[in-house]
């Protein structure tokens, strides 16, 4: 899903280069969730911003759907981008002056997604990131928690295939970054979104199924968690939002009439999926996730467009 | 992105940031007024004038008198709407019978007939009532040829029956209280309640129609005044007063029409013994000194002015009052619009400060709306929207502006007693909104660009 090959990034202050990413190579699978640790200054920010193309690398080469972004011109990598990729920001990043549910639409308002569409979707990103209630109020009406929520909502909202996020709880108190981690957990159980998640504390980053340690621009570790367990009950509830989440996308989406080159540019993700998807489950550690996996599989299709 | 997501955000954009918004709109506002003010002022006299000279000169009529004129070398050259036999032998410079017939004869001439200036005389009403007018001779029946409308009676051939312009029946007076007024307003000059009284009694209305009227004549050549009283004449129809003539302009020009059989009667009957001079100035018989030609068409003009050229008469038609008016006006016009566009440059400078102000402090909602997958030509075009959105603003504001300086300037103009009616056309309205939107567009390109180029990595750069 996710491919860093020999990434090497500088940043130039003066006349001077100072090296900050040093031959960084790894992989990530489709669904998985893994953490990039590491004290300040070592040079995860800057990994997570190169991964997410919103700069280039000084060398090295970054695939993501086997397509190598580093390549991308601005605009493609803007479209790119838009389809492919959620960010969730350390400091929320909402736009003030927009609703709570405004907030969370506005990537598909770049999408010229229909008002209707994007409206019952967003509702029911709100309901299961636990904020239904706040929709219609302003950003600063909320706590930081529940801001960060907002940003998760709307991270998801164009169902991207990686969602990178940038010291997700690091502006909240310790009893707020559990619930926000956990939400994290949630989504990637139930909606096999693959994360990546930049912290610099241990106890957020064992959490997650793989740990990528940086230092001073080095990769130095790569550890494994078993499967986690003890959170499966919890799927059987996700996994009927997530069944109500489709209902109203669908009956949106036909609502909204696609024009050819949509259709067209949808059918080719599809099939690149499913190029992906054998291989990815092949791979896959994660028992539990085999089934809304294929749910996700199976309503790719009718939602884009179908097969021909 | 749609339209209407686009237009929305940038609404909110006007509605949060009212400083920016202040200024651009107060700066496009002033810009779009001066157009709008400007233009209009400019049509309104235009228009005004205009009025005035069409109430005194008719554009497809051509004046021709007696003289001049380009000799032609025979037949050839252009020979245009008709074929003028030139003959040598016709009196040069002379406007004869011959000639006239000529003229009447020509294509595109609706009608060609004497109208001539016999001098200012006094006429007097049974109930001793004066007033000076005008002698025109002309032939009585073709007065409605020339626009001319009968508002009473009508054209008789009889000799001894005239026709009276409106203006000729207003503020007839009879002598006495003519001279006590006079008397008065020579005791009093600055009394100005004595001058409203005699503009009050110049409109002052007579019925005329089938009354008798004489004329009066007064021997300048001798010592006592002698007056001589002609033969009572018969004022057989009133023509109506032009269409927007008010009646004290009306009331400046009194006119006697008279046929020319009743001119030389009259003549005859005021010429002093003494006086080698008649008061009537009458030209030779079988001559005219003055013809008005009526052309069908003002673009015919020119072609039958030539005709009447080769004649050896001079031809004069009035259409170089328009051309003149229309110079003025175009210029008064243009001048106004260059300030009107000079004000709308200096209102875009404040736009282009605002709005790059503006883009600046917005540099991190632009990088996260980047990261959220808005490309360069979407920040672009929401921007270019928000600044045709203060463009439109600034210029509704600009024509409620327009309209209440318009609307000071008719209080103005009223107060000072003049005629002219300041109006806004309707076309200055989307002119002075294009303008202002134009401006609003064109400062926004820009910011837009510089917008759009902002990193999206500063949205998260934490500094
Ligand atoms: N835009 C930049 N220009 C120059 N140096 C930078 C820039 N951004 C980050 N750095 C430097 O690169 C190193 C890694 O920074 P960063 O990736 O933000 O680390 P982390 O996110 O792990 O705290 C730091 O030493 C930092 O000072
Ligand atoms: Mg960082």
């Amino acid at each position: 899903m996710l491919r860093v090959e020999d990434i090497t990034h500088s940043y130039k202050s003066g006349n001077e280069w100072t090296s900050v990413l040093h031959k960084i190579n790894f992989a990530v699978k489709e669904g998985e969730m893994v953490a990039l640790l590491g004290s300040s200054g070592s040079g995860k920010s800057t990994l997570l911003n190169l991964m997410a193309g919103l700069m280039k690398p000084t060398e090295g080469h970054i695939y993501i759907a086997d397509k190598d972004i580093v390549k991308m011109g601005e605009n493609k990598l803007a479209e790119f981008r838009r389809k492919n990729i959620g960010f969730i920001f350390q400091a929320y990043e909402l736009i003030t002056s927009l609703t709570v549910r405004e907030n969370v639409e506005l990537p598909l308002v770049f999408q010229s997604v229909s008002p209707r569409a994007r409206k019952a979707k967003a509702l029911a990103l709100l309901e299961q990131v636990g904020i239904p209630d706040k929709a219609d109020l302003f950003p600063s009406q909320l706590s930081g928690g529940q801001q960060q929520r907002v940003s998760i909502a709307r991270s998801l909202i164009t169902e991207p295939s990686v969602i990178f996020a940038d010291e997700p709880t690091g502006n909240l108190d310790s009893k707020t970054e559990e619930e926000i981690i956990s939400i994290l957990l949630n989504l990637n159980r139930t909606m096999k979104t693959t994360f990546i998640v930049v912290t610099h504390e241990y106890k957020v980053a064992e959490q997650m199924q793989r740990i990528f340690t940086l230092k001073d621009g080095f990769l130095i570790t790569e550890s494994q968690r078993e499967p986690q367990v003890q959170t499966e009950p919890q799927i059987e509830p996700q996994l009927e939002l997530k069944t109500e989440v489709q209902g109203e996308e669908q009956i949106a989406e036909e609502a909204e009439p696609q024009t050819m080159v949509e259709v067209e540019e949808q059918l080719a993700a599809g099939a690149e999926q499913e190029a992906v998807e054998p291989q990815t489950a092949a791979a896959d550690e994660d028992p539990p996730a085999e089934e809304p996996e294929h749910q996700t599989a199976a309503e790719a299709d009718p939602a884009e467009g179908g097969k021909p | 992105m749609k339209i209407r997501d686009i237009s929305r955000m940038a609404w909110e954009q006007v509605k949060r940031r009212k400083v920016v918004t202040g200024l651009c709109m107060t700066g496009i506002s002033i810009g779009c007024a001066a157009i709008i003010v400007a233009l209009s002022v400019g049509q309104s006299a235009q228009v005004y004038v205009t009025d005035q000279v069409n109430q005194n000169f008719k554009m497809d009529e051509i004046m021709v008198s007696p003289g001049g004129g380009i000799p032609s070398n025979g037949k050839g050259g252009s020979g245009g709407g008709g074929s003028v036999e030139v003959n040598e032998n016709l009196d040069p410079g002379k406007l004869t019978d011959q000639k006239l017939k000529i003229i009447q004869g020509l294509n595109h001439v609706k009608a060609a007939s004497p109208f001539q200036e016999a001098g200012y005389l006094q006429m007097v009403t049974v109930d001793n009532k004066i007033a000076d007018v005008r002698i025109i001779i002309a032939d009585l029946k073709m007065l409605t040829a020339y626009d001319h409308k009968f508002k009473q009676g009508g054209a008789s051939g009889q000799v001894g029956s005239v026709v009276l312009n409106y203006g000729a029946t207003l503020g007839l007076i009879d002598l006495e209280t003519r001279q006590k007024l006079f008397d008065q307003m020579n005791a009093e000059p600055f009394n100005q309640e004595l001058y409203q009284q005699y503009d009050k009694l110049g409109v002052v209305p007579a019925e005329m129609y089938r009354k008798q009227i004489q004329i009066q004549a007064q021997d300048y050549g001798s010592t006592a005044p002698v007056y001589k009283l002609s033969s009572p004449l018969q004022v057989d129809g009133i023509l109506a007063s032009p269409k927007g003539m008010d009646d004290l302009r009306a009331s400046y020009e009194k006119i006697m029409y008279m046929s020319p059989e009743t001119a030389v009667q009259l003549s005859k009957e005021l010429s002093f013994d003494n006086s080698t001079t008649s008061v009537l100035t009458l030209p030779p018989e079988g001559t005219y000194n003055s013809l008005t030609v009526k052309v069908d068409d003002v673009a015919n003009i020119k072609s039958v002015e030539q005709m009447i050229q080769k004649l050896t008469l001079n031809a004069q038609d009035n259409l170089f009052q328009q051309e003149m008016l229309k110079e003025q006006f175009d210029m008064i016009k243009m001048a106004a619009l260059g300030i009107g566009v000079f004000i709308l440059v200096i209102a875009s400078i404040s736009i282009i400060v605002a709005m790059t102000m503006s883009t600046h402090q917005r540099r991190r909602q632009i990088g996260i709306m980047k990261v959220l997958g808005a490309n360069m030509g979407q920040i672009r075009n929401m921007f270019i929207t928000e600044a045709a959105l203060l463009g439109l603003l600034g210029g509704i504001l600009g024509v409620a502006f327009s309209y209440l300086i318009m609307m000071g300037l008719n209080k103005l103009v009223g107060s000072a007693g003049e005629g002219m009616n300041f109006f806004i056309p309707t076309m200055n309205l989307p002119i002075g909104m294009s303008f202002a939107i134009m401006t609003g567009v064109l400062s926004g390109i820009y910011p837009a660009i510089s917008a759009s180029r902002t990193d999206a990595l500063t949205a998260i750069k934490r500094d």
